[in-house]
């Protein structure tokens, strides 16, 4: 086989990987999956090293290799065809609670050779407040379930114990068994696929293709990063020192703050997700995300650092507080543009907490932060669609009032419609303005108690940008 | 006398025209498109009038149908060159248009610029009025406020204007009575309301196809109507018809009204006559990949069938209707060939284009391309490129190949040029798997139809990647859109909103709309002097409760009346189409209602289509001479087949090259082809790679 025979199988690893993304994102009955591009699909080697990903949006691009790494490790001795893996800790490789990666081990000739997997956020998974966000959060046990490393299916069994565990452990039990069937399936179709391409070209190309691919990313991350400027920066408690190495680039968090008591730190997975999409961005967006990337960026820091937390750090909202912080140090030091932006205002809305058997809370923040060439969000919200003004009226809980641009950005307001409904401003951006009649309520800490007709007025800055002439 | 009808598609390049008679007989020409493509068609009509021995004034005068494809609206849109538009909102939503829900087209560039505003927000004004989801009125539509906002319109010159107000498709009556406002006082202004163009639910979707509707409408009237104007000057009485995006044609009005529908007319033919010529060779089920100089166009066919989809990006701009769903890839003859900076080959998306094109065209190209790498590869004749009307240079292209490519790599020119080969021909085999397995269709199931001018080069090693069993190469493969125009049903789809669980569905509410919707269409199709057989469609947009993804499902009935056993069959249906698609279904889980739809046909006569006797399966007699080709698996002394000496029941071994005007056919080692009665060539495939 020659380089020419390794690239092409090597592009029909990244179309599977699409191919496996865009089927999950259409079967997913999760919001955060379907609304704001909460997945990524991966295929990796036995050795659990990225041969090529695609996700809806960036939180995802180390988190698949680190979890996938962890699951391997987890069950070195004990894996085999017909097992499906599971992991949810953003302590073992993740980023945050209620995001699970599912793991197909594929056996070729008795070994391990090949690893589908998908990552995929889920509307609920327990925790203190419905959602994925703890704003009163101090450990990581007050966030969510943290599913450490579990066989979901042995030697082709499904393992309904596991299965019923986790099912009584979500407030949104319909929709996490649905995407567990569905993360099952598309993994199983990329497992068919790779298999169909095994037999046809054999195992030593296909194996040969994937080194291909791993050494053609981390030549392109050679050649990319080497035009990065290096540089320090040093602001809202993040310090970093951007160089280049042997390897390619170091990220040096010496002068960063240690671990917080809130809910604002970050696995080191999310932090490398923010390096990548800030350093290498365009890369990943020409399919050159591969171990080799991956291994070009180095995160150097201690074991206390508010951007490498470990157990029992809680870290629900990090991706929302640190991450724009660290991306605008990152940018600073490397002389370029931060890609995330500052948070949103964001609101929780629930059913009343102990009301419901089932509950589905939805993350609410009807309008955006506009880049500035005006050309949507920023890259951290990936694939995220702005909630359709007529499906949420439809749905039933909310009315939006009106949503329009403004000299400083964007405003929109929301009428709650239904009775029942409860929610927590999420910390970090500008706080939704609620207004009603009754008075607002705040029972069990943070929760807010709505009344039907509460209006909610979200008010997004715009970052840079000319007002556009407002007329 | 003979009775003529012509189809008529305007490409980037050429102009097509096919022209049939009601014996079957077929004459094809192609000519340059002209800047006013009204002149190119006339050009056309004249040259191919010739080939029938007849003169454009008698062909015209005694056509009964032209059905043209024609991409004023397309170029007026990615151009940028519409009509000046203004548009009415529900007060406190004039910037969905702006927002796009927040699409972007790249996540990590950060300089991707927004999209040109084809209406900017000073023509974008919010009107006090607002609808509940049920139809309630929250706020009266304020009346002065559309004479004032009318009135700036005026002053600022718009040629059109679009109204999109929040649930107007549950009660138009407030866009409605903005139509009358604005017919009073601006009787002259194109008016697109939202509930006429798109009455569906999702503001966003909705208001980008209207302002798109009056962004291209007034340019399309104005080009139908000038065109119209010519032809009856050159004495046609027949009826002119505008092919459509969802593979239909309709009525000039009727096009002119509905202008967005006319963004996909020309790659619409192709699709179209895939269908036809599937019915036609016994194939149902068909992929069409249609290969030009810039891009490939790749769309599926189940059932004879064309699939369409209401997710459609046009321009940067989001187009809701059902169009036929045609997935682009960068990937024609004049993609550019490149090595990146990690070593890896690379062609496409850039190309060459036309001017200056691949370096063999020898009009001042120096990087290499897809038709460079065929010519050293010897899939093309250098003399013998659109029939020897143009010459290669295949030194020319050697040059390229090695500077940029082969020196880079450390490979001789050729293997350079194979890997180029290759590496296209699986860019489009992994794309083309993309749109299947999103259908949850396996491609080895399909036949391929191979179109545009390079689209026969490549097929066979399509064919091989893909595991498809059976390759068709169109007779009229350099003219096929044309051909699809000449071919095409009348069509309307009209939709609407109705939000239920199918649980409490209303049989009797349903039937109403199907009802409104069925008269509303029939009204709208016209044409009646070329049909008087019409079909109606039902369909619903169904999904579980707390999916996001509707699937469209077929309705399961044989009369008018909708009962309770049809949504039951219905529902079965969409089970199983759930399951194909997404691999699971859950006959337990309630499933609700979101859309209802109908495609309204008025049937034209099939053209009669003269199939030849079979005769000796010898082709000897057409092989022209040999050359060596190399294909997938290395070099290959190859017989080249002279196109028009074939003949129906002809039987070819590959490897072997079939050189006609316009296309070469490869057939590849280990592959077998058949000329049929039609003169299609069907090659089949026993490899896969």
């Amino acid at each position: 086989m020659n380089d020419l025979a390794a690239q092409t199988l090597g592009a029909q690893f990244v179309a599977l990987a699409r191919e496996g993304a865009s089927l999950f994102s259409a079967m997913s009955r999760s919001r955060p999956v379907s609304d704001q591009g909460q997945y990524a699909c991966a295929i990796l080697d036995g050795d659990g090293r990225l041969i090529a990903q695609d996700q809806g949006e960036p939180s995802h691009l180390a988190a698949v290799q680190s979890t996938v790494a962890h699951l391997l490790d987890a069950f070195a001795f004990n894996i085999g065809d017909g097992d499906v893996i599971l992991s949810g800790d953003p302590h073992c490789g993740g980023t945050w609670c209620g995001v699970l990666t599912l793991a197909r081990p594929l056996f070729f000739d008795g070994d391990l050779r090949f690893v589908a997997a998908l990552r995929f956020a889920l509307p609920d998974l327990s925790g203190e407040i419905p959602g994925l966000f703890q704003p009163h959060a101090h450990e990581i046990w007050q966030e969510a379930l943290r599913v450490t490393p579990v066989k979901l299916i042995e030697a082709s069994a499904a393992q309904q114990d596991l299965r019923r565990y986790l099912l009584r452990n979500t407030r949104a039990p319909r929709v996490l068994d649905n995407d567990l069937k569905a993360a099952v399936r598309v993994t199983g179709h990329i497992g068919a696929r790779i298999a169909a391409q095994v037999d046809h070209r054999g195992l030593g190309a296909s194996t040969r293709a994937a080194e291909a691919r791993i050494a053609y990313s981390r030549a392109r991350a050679e050649a990319h990063l080497a035009e990065v400027a290096c540089g320090r920066a040093a602001a809202q408690g993040i310090g970093l020192v951007v160089e280049h190495d042997e390897a390619g680039l170091a990220i040096d968090l010496d002068g960063t703050d240690g671990i917080s008591g809130s809910a604002s730190n970050m696995t080191l997975a999310a932090t490398r997700a923010v390096a990548l999409s800030q350093l290498a961005g365009e890369l990943i967006e020409d399919g050159a995300l591969a171990q080799g990337l991956l291994d070009a960026i180095a995160v150097r820091c201690s074991d206390n650092c508010i951007l490498a937390a470990k157990a029992p750090a809680a870290v629900s909202l990090g991706w929302r507080i640190t991450a724009p912080k660290f991306a605008a140090a990152l940018a600073e030091a490397t002389g370029t543009v931060s890609l995330f932006a500052p948070p949103v205002p964001l609101l929780m809305m629930f059913e009343e907490i102990g009301s419901v058997p089932e509950s589905h809370p939805a993350a609410i923040s009807p309008g955006f932060v506009r880049t500035a060439n005006g050309s949507g969000s920023d890259a951290a919200s990936g694939r995220r669609r702005l909630m359709s003004v007529e499906m949420t009226e439809i749905e039933g809980r909310l009315s939006v009032a009106s949503r329009e641009a403004t000299e400083t950005g964007m405003v929109a307001e929301v009428v709650v419609m239904a009775e029942g409904f409860e929610a927590i401003t999420v910390p970090g951006g500008p706080e939704p303005e609620i207004t009603q009649s009754e008075p607002l309520e705040r029972k069990r800490s943070a929760v807010l108690s709505l009344a039907p007709g509460a209006r909610i007025r979200f008010d997004y800055p715009a970052i840079g940008r000319d007002s556009d002439a407002r007329v | 006398m003979i009775a003529w009808n012509l189809g008529i598609d305007v490409g980037g390049t050429f102009t097509d025209v096919v022209l049939t008679d009601e014996s079957g007989e077929r004459h094809t020409t192609k000519t340059p498109t002209t800047l006013d493509q009204s002149d190119g068609v006339l050009a056309g009509i004249e040259k191919v009038a010739q080939e029938a021995g007849a003169t454009c004034d008698a062909v015209l005068a005694n056509c009964g149908v032209i059905v043209h494809g024609t991409t004023v609206a397309t170029n007026a849109l990615l151009e940028y060159r519409g009509a000046k538009v203004g548009l009415l909102t529900t007060e406190g939503f004039r910037d969905e248009l702006e927002f796009r829900r927040s699409y972007k087209e790249s996540t990590f560039d950060p300089r991707l610029k927004a999209p040109h505003q084809i209406c900017p927000r000073s023509f974008r004004l919010g009107i006090p009025e607002r609808l509940t989801k049920t139809g309630e009125v929250l706020i009266p539509l304020d009346e002065d406020a559309v004479r004032n906002a009318v009135l700036r319109f005026r002053e600022a010159g718009t040629e059109s204007i679009a109204v999109c107000y929040l649930f107007s498709f549950v009660d138009p009556s407030h866009e409605r009575r903005t139509s009358e406002i604005i017919r009073e006082m601006a009787p002259e202004t194109f008016i697109s309301l939202s509930c006429d163009v798109l009455p569906e639910v999702r503001e966003y979707e909705r208001v980008s196809t209207t302002v798109v509707n009056a962004y291209v409408g007034p340019l399309i009237q104005r080009y139908v109507s000038h065109l119209e104007i010519k032809l009856r000057d050159r004495g046609f009485k027949g009826e002119l018809f505008i092919m459509q995006s969802n593979g239909g044609m309709s009525t000039a009005a009727e096009s002119g009204r509905h202008a967005v529908g006319t963004l996909l007319s020309g790659p619409a033919g192709g699709v179209t006559a895939a269908g036809w010529l599937g019915g036609l060779s016994g194939y149902k089920d068909l992929m069409i990949v249609d290969m030009g100089g810039t891009s490939c166009d790749i769309a599926v066919i189940r059932d004879l069938a064309p699939q369409t989809t209401t997710q459609s990006w046009v321009a940067r701009y989001r187009i809701a209707l059902p169009m036929l769903d045609i997935h682009t890839v960068g990937a024609g003859g004049g993609s550019v060939a490149w090595i990146d900076d990690g070593g890896a080959l690379r062609v496409g998306p850039e190309s060459a284009g036309s001017i200056p094109g691949p370096a063999c065209y020898g009009r001042g190209g120096t990087r290499p391309t897809t038709t460079d790498a065929n010519l050293i590869l010897g899939l093309l004749n250098a003399d013998y490129f659109l029939g020897g009307e143009m010459k290669l240079d295949l030194e020319a292209a050697r040059r390229a190949v090695k500077s940029h490519v082969a020196d880079a790599l450390g490979l001789h020119v050729e293997e350079a040029a194979q890997a180029i080969s290759e590496i296209i021909n699986n860019n489009m085999a992994n794309a083309s798997h993309l749109v299947t397995t999103r259908r949850g269709l396996d491609p080895s199931g399909l036949a391929l139809v191979a179109a545009g001018g390079a689209g026969a080069l490549h097929a066979g090693r399509q064919a091989e990647l893909l595991g498809m069993s059976t390759i068709i190469v169109p007779a009229a493969a350099p003219v096929f859109c044309a051909l699809g125009d000449t071919v095409a049903h009348l069509k309307v789809n009209d939709a609407r909103t109705y939000l239920t669980s199918v649980q409490d569905l209303d049989l009797t509410e349903l039937n109403r709309l199907f009802a409104e919707m069925e008269a509303r269409a029939r009204e709208r199709l016209g044409g009646q002097n070329v049909t008087s057989s019409f079909e109606t469609r039902r369909s619903l947009d169904l999904r579980y409760v707390g999916e996001v993804h509707e699937v469209t499902i077929p309705l399961r009935t044989r009369t008018r009346r909708v009962t309770a056993l049809n949504i039951e069959a219905t529902l079965r249906s969409f089970h199983d189409a759930h399951e194909q698609l997404y691999s699971h279904k859950d006959p337990s889980h309630p499933v609700e209602l979101l859309t209802v739809r109908i495609e309204y046909f008025g049937l034209r006569k099939a053209p009669r289509e003269k199939g030849a006797e079979f005769g000796d399966e010898d082709p000897s007699q057409a092989i022209k001479g040999k050359r060596a080709i190399t294909f997938a698996d290395g070099r290959h002394e190859t017989a080249v087949y002279a196109g028009e000496a074939l003949r129906a029941g002809h039987f070819i071994h590959g490897p072997a090259a079939v050189e006609s005007w316009g296309t070469t056919i490869m057939i590849c080692p280990g592959q077998e082809a058949l000329i049929d009665a039609f003169g299609n060539c069907i090659i089949e495939n026993g490899r896969s790679a």
